[in-house]
């Protein structure tokens, strides 16, 4: 809603400048977004006469004028065809900057000094194409007036960005009246809608019939004939400009000027082209057409509520009117609608025909029903002062679901105490009466009469809030509310934090991605059409394509982060994600969310078995060192294989018998795709496993040894697809308790091998907790477990 | 020579080239010529036969004092040239001390991280649990429980993207305000911060996927001050404590009264600037007491219990505190932005 503030002014005199208005509204809860200066860049342009012209001696198509500003006489020099003495133009003295932000400075022309300019419309920016010659003014235009005020650009326009409790504000009558609240001497300025009727009636000449009284809950009608269609005066035209509403004609002008006084759309029919000289508020009927004003036809149901005449719709009702009853220059007779249309139908129809307009906004947030005929009547009056009109007598007043009166019964005691205030009775019925509330007061009660107008307004709740305003929301005191809680995380938010920690204390910096995401990148990762990842919810209205999906796996977020970082030149890049995936469900079902850690390394550099799979290597240390931390014991890692990564190089996490993650070396065709560093690796864990599984809440002290601890290296060579973890899980085993730690420290595949082995190096640390060991016990296993191995897995003992 | 002045000049000789020997060899064989078995010292006491018996015990003594201090010269000089020795070797070692350190390789929390983390502790120390609800919520929880009635021009603040005719991404947190009331009774107190979702364009102010922190406190006698005073605690913790805060009546349909809170602009102070739209002000977050009928609605009867709500972007409070002026870059995750946090 724009706001002139001259235009605001009329209606109410309130003693405030542009800027404070705004405060004071924004403070009152009608947030002002802006304030603009219509004259903004004219200021310092003046009406000025010129009062000589001569020729320039020394430049044919230039003359010197003499230009009278009021206080002084300006020599100018201009080229412009349409000089002409006597005339009173726009001047722009030396040291003015115009519009276009050219800055008038003395020159000399041909010789001649020239102290200003005579200004041109395009130079002034009311018009955008370039001007024949300079602009000529009235003759009645007052030489020294500052040229804004003379185009009337003297106009600060608020615009208001209205919540929808806010509605009454639409018109500047409301806005007027949310002013006086706070200013108790001055009275609204309502618009003059006297007319003098003629002596015809109203009755004899049209009827209106409600079919759907639900719909249209009252409908007003005033008929003015002889009307002379013109352009609107200037006046009406520039404030509707301001408010930022196109002019068109008088008649139509007078619809929206009304329109923005009262908050009150209307319609003006050209009444010649009702046939049957009967309105009828209807239903559409199916498939009904009906051309709008802007032209368009349009197909209409049941649902639509339409006004017709005996023949035809002649528009959507309170939406748009019909092309058929449009006034035109040749219009004489009017006839101005003015109704009450039931909000949820009028939104529905705007949105069904994809139609808003200033009307449906309107309707669609409740009109004053009270004071439909009142706007009417305005219109009517203005139709007869300015397009010269006679009003037919008497007026046409469906009204078949009259207003209810509203009252409210609030408890003091209640509203202090929702507010935090010892407020009395006494001075809670004076702030709502001076918002037009009607109050009484009873014992500990007020009973409050809503008026017509504040369809906001239906519970206590509400009128609290109208008292907090006017006591001021800055003036309530500051409390903090008693606290008999003690603040605290659940299991899975403190784990959510212990994770976080371990993941940058491992290296890998956090990523936050969107969680929607392009069905492209299943493509691109050759996700089968029967993989779980395709079980993606789609998003019915998406933006584009870009955001058509809710992501089924952290993977491809995660991806585009190290794709884009690696065109950045970055070489080296470790991230993590925490967040959720979703799943489609079964029809009608909610779909099923999963939080999930995932994480991602490229251009690793530490490469410590030398297998040339450093990334891999890394993130599983980072998962192995996660899970010993959280005290998830067992976890086993099984070759899987899937669409996006290396077929030798993934690992499905396994804890249990199930799988909890999967980590891997993307398929060489996916880093190239995506310009990745060579051997990018990634992982994903279901965060409800690690939730589920961890023991952190039950760590207990282990004494620390006392006894001294004996260590063995063993170094072997067994078949190359003998997996470590086979292996290990031997010496462990062979091992007994007293081992109490195994570690592998060197691998090596080569020359000093038989091809298709491999060597593997294992420190073993043996310790009790109770006795020192002696040498034969740590020897006997020592050499059970050399034994086991080689009868096992066919292990060769180097350097043994 | 006798003995006597042999003993002399044993001593000023010693004294003499003890004190001016460089390195350990020669100070050894220093040692050796005069206390070694066939040095001056035993030399001395080889000629102790020719000695006249009275006089014996004299030179004896004289020559045991000699022998004494020969060695205390030698261990002198010896520690001398240890000590000497260890300041050399100290001296090799010398490092330039401003070669850059090593680094071990430190990951970073991402700024929404920070900022959540630094939220949930204040509204811990405030007696607040933190509170979570799905994202993909029912038409019932995202608008209708939050008196937010189809057909009701409300529902044009948030264009919402949809699932089917049933389910939508949440376009606030405030369905967990709905949710904990349903399954607890007061008193309530939770923040419930989330990621939600809108059908906005991406550009630097806005994006499809964004976050809020919502809050709730239900009681019996919860009043608008104490809203005042959580959220002005709020406000000082995260904006620093001499930022001006004020409230003004706003709508929101699950509260009433409603208020929006600004702050005064941590950029230009309320001169009005670019970030401010000249205002002054900075719009943080919206609250209000919740609307009798929301606690209707959740099963809590509003003639007993009363409450506030609050809500504010969490993405909008990183790019305030950090001065980020474009919300994208905090999906972007440039590793050079990720560092700086
Ligand atoms: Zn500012």
């Amino acid at each position: 809603m724009k706001v002139p503030y001259n235009w605001l002014k009329t209606y109410i005199d309130f003693p405030y400048s542009p800027e404070e208005l705004a405060h004071k509204l924004t403070m009152a809860g009608l947030e002002v977004e802006d304030v603009e200066y219509l004259g903004q860049g004219m200021e310092g342009i003046i009406v000025g006469e010129i009062t000589e012209i001569s020729e320039h001696p020394n430049a044919d198509k230039l003359v010197i004028c003499q230009v009278d500003t009021g206080h002084e006489t300006l020599q100018i020099i201009t080229g412009a065809p349409n000089v002409l003495q006597g005339a009173k133009v726009p001047v722009a003295p030396t040291g003015v900057t115009l519009p276009n932000g050219l800055k008038i400075e003395e020159t000399i022309l041909r010789g001649k000094a020239s102290r200003g300019m005579i200004c041109s419309e395009d130079e002034l920016g009311l018009i955008e194409e370039r001007a024949e010659g300079i602009m000529i003014l009235d003759e009645e235009a007052e030489v020294g007036t500052q040229i804004a005020e003379y185009l009337a650009r003297n106009e600060y326009v608020l615009k208001l960005d209205l919540t929808p409790n806010y509605a009454r504000c639409l018109g500047l009558l409301g806005i007027a009246r949310e002013l006086k609240a706070d200013l108790a001497d001055n009275k609204i300025k309502f618009p003059e809608n006297n007319y003098q009727p003629n002596e015809e009636q109203i009755k004899d000449l049209i009827n209106v019939e409600i079919k759907d009284p639900e719909l249209c809950s009252r409908y007003t009608g005033i008929l003015v004939k002889n009307v002379d269609i013109k352009t609107s005066p200037e006046w009406m035209q520039l404030r509707l400009k301001a408010a930022g509403i196109r002019p068109i004609n008088n008649i139509v002008d007078i619809t929206n000027y009304v329109l923005l006084e009262y908050n009150q759309p209307l319609h003006a029919f050209d009444y010649d082209k009702i046939s049957g000289r009967k309105i009828i508020v209807r239903r559409a009927s199916k498939d009904e057409k009906i051309v709008t004003l802007d032209e368009q036809e349009r197909v209409l149901d049941e649902d639509i509520l339409v006004i017709a005449d005996e023949e035809k719709a002649v528009g959507l009702a309170g939406v748009m009117g019909g092309a058929n009853s449009e006034i035109t220059e040749e219009s004489t007779s009017i006839f101005i609608e003015s109704a009450y249309f039931n909000p949820v139908n009028i939104r529905k129809t705007a949105r069904r025909l994809s139609l808003p307009s200033e009307a449906s906004h309107r309707f669609e947030r409740g009109v004053d029903i009270e004071n439909v005929l009142e706007a009417g009547k305005r219109a009517a009056y203005l139709m007869q002062k300015l397009a010269g009109g006679e009003v037919v007598g008497g007026v046409i007043d469906q009204y078949p679901v009259p207003y209810k009166q509203k009252n409210i019964v609030i408890n003091i005691n209640r509203v202090n105490r929702i507010l935090g205030l010892e407020l009395k009775a006494a001075e809670m019925k004076e702030m709502l009466e001076r918002l037009e509330f009607k109050t009484g007061i009873k014992a500990n009660q007020l009973k409050v009469e809503v008026p017509s107008y504040r369809n906001d307004v239906e519970l206590e709740a509400d009128l609290i809030e109208e008292i907090a305003r006017m006591y001021g929301y800055n003036n309530i005191p500051v409390t903090c509310p008693d606290s008999k809680s003690l603040g605290k995380m659940n299991d899975k938010q403190k784990l959510e934090g212990i994770v976080r920690n371990i993941m940058t204390a491992s290296g890998l910096n956090e990523i936050v991605t969107f969680s929607l995401m392009d069905e492209k990148y299943y493509d691109l990762l050759d996700i089968t059409a029967e993989d779980e990842l395709r079980k993606h919810v789609r998003i019915k209205n998406p933006l584009n394509q870009a955001f058509s999906l809710l992501r089924t796996s952290l993977f491809p977020g995660l991806l585009e982060v190290l794709a884009n970082n690696a065109r950045r030149q970055v070489e080296e890049m470790k991230v993590f994600e925490l967040g959720k995936v979703f799943f489609r469900a079964e029809q009608g079902k909610r779909p099923r969310e999963k939080f999930m850690l995932a994480g991602g390394s490229m251009g690793c550099k530490v490469d410590y078995f030398d297998t040339g799979a450093p990334d891999f290597y890394c993130l599983k240390g980072i998962i192995d060192n996660l899970f010993n931390r959280l005290d998830i014991r067992g976890v086993k890692y099984k070759k899987v294989e899937n669409s996006f990564m290396h077929p030798g190089r993934t690992a499905g996490i396994e804890y249990n018998g199930h799988l909890i993650g999967i980590l891997g070396e993307l398929r060489p065709g996916v880093i190239e795709e995506l310009d990745l560093i060579t051997r990018t690796s990634i992982f994903e864990l279901d965060f409800a496993e690690l939730l589920a599984n961890t023991r952190i809440n039950d760590y207990k002290y282990a004494h620390l040894p006392k006894h001294p601890a004996v260590s063995r290296d063993l170094a072997l060579v067994v078949d190359e697809n003998i997996p470590a973890a086979e292996i290990l899980e031997i010496i462990k085993e062979k091992g007994t308790e007293i081992l109490k730690d195994v570690k592998i420290f060197d691998l090596y595949q080569g020359d000093q091998i038989p091809e298709g082995s491999k060597s593997l190096a294992f420190k073993l640390n043996f310790q009790s907790g109770d006795r020192t060991l002696i040498d034969k016990e740590v020897k006997d296993i020592f050499n059970l477990i050399i034994s086991t191995l080689k009868k096992k897995i066919n292990a060769e003992i180097r350097g043994n | 020579m006798d003995i006597k002045e042999q003993l002399e000049t044993i001593e000023s000789e010693a004294r003499k080239l003890f004190d001016s020997v460089k390195d350990r060899e020669a100070l050894e064989k220093l040692r050796v010529k005069y206390l070694g078995k066939k040095g001056k010292i035993a030399d001395i006491f080889s000629q102790m036969g020719k000695v006249d018996s009275d006089e014996r015990p004299v030179i004896g003594r004289k020559t045991n004092e000699l022998k004494n201090l020969i060695a205390e010269l030698h261990q002198e000089k010896k520690s001398e040239l240890e000590e000497l020795l260890k300041a050399r070797k100290m001296k090799r070692e010398e490092i330039d001390i401003t070669l850059p350190g090593i680094k071990p390789e430190m990951g970073y929390t991402h700024p929404l991280s920070v900022i959540i983390n630094e939220v949930k502790q204040l509204f811990i120390g405030l007696g607040f649990s933190i509170a979570e609800g799905p994202e993909i919520e029912s038409e019932y929880y995202n608008f209708e429980a939050l008196n937010i009635p189809e057909h009701h021009p409300a529902r044009d603040l948030q264009d919402t993207l949809y699932i089917d005719d049933q389910f939508l991404l949440r376009t606030h947190t405030s369905p967990v305000q709905i949710r904990t009331m349903e399954d607890k009774n007061p008193p309530i107190r939770i923040i419930a911060p989330g990621r939600v979702y809108r059908s906005d364009e991406l550009d630097a102010s806005h994006s499809p996927v964004f976050h809020q922190i919502e809050g709730l406190v239900v009681d019996k006698d919860i009043s608008f001050s104490d809203l005042k005073g959580t959220i002005q605690v709020f406000v000082e913790e995260m904006y620093g404590a001499d930022r001006e805060i004020r409230f003004r009546p706003s709508y929101f349909p699950f509260t009433e009264p409603s208020a929006e809170v600004d702050v005064s602009c941590i950029v230009c102070e309320g001169k009005g600037c670019s970030l401010c739209s000249g205002t002054g002000w900075l719009e943080v977050m919206g609250s209000g007491m919740v609307h009798p009928n929301v606690l209707e609605m959740s099963g809590l009867d509003s003639r007993v219990y009363s409450g506030f709500a609050f809500g504010m972007g969490w993405d909008r409070i990183a790019m305030l505190k950090y001065g980020i002026d474009d919300i994208r870059v905090l999906f972007e995750n440039d590793l050079r932005f990720l560092r700086q946090f």
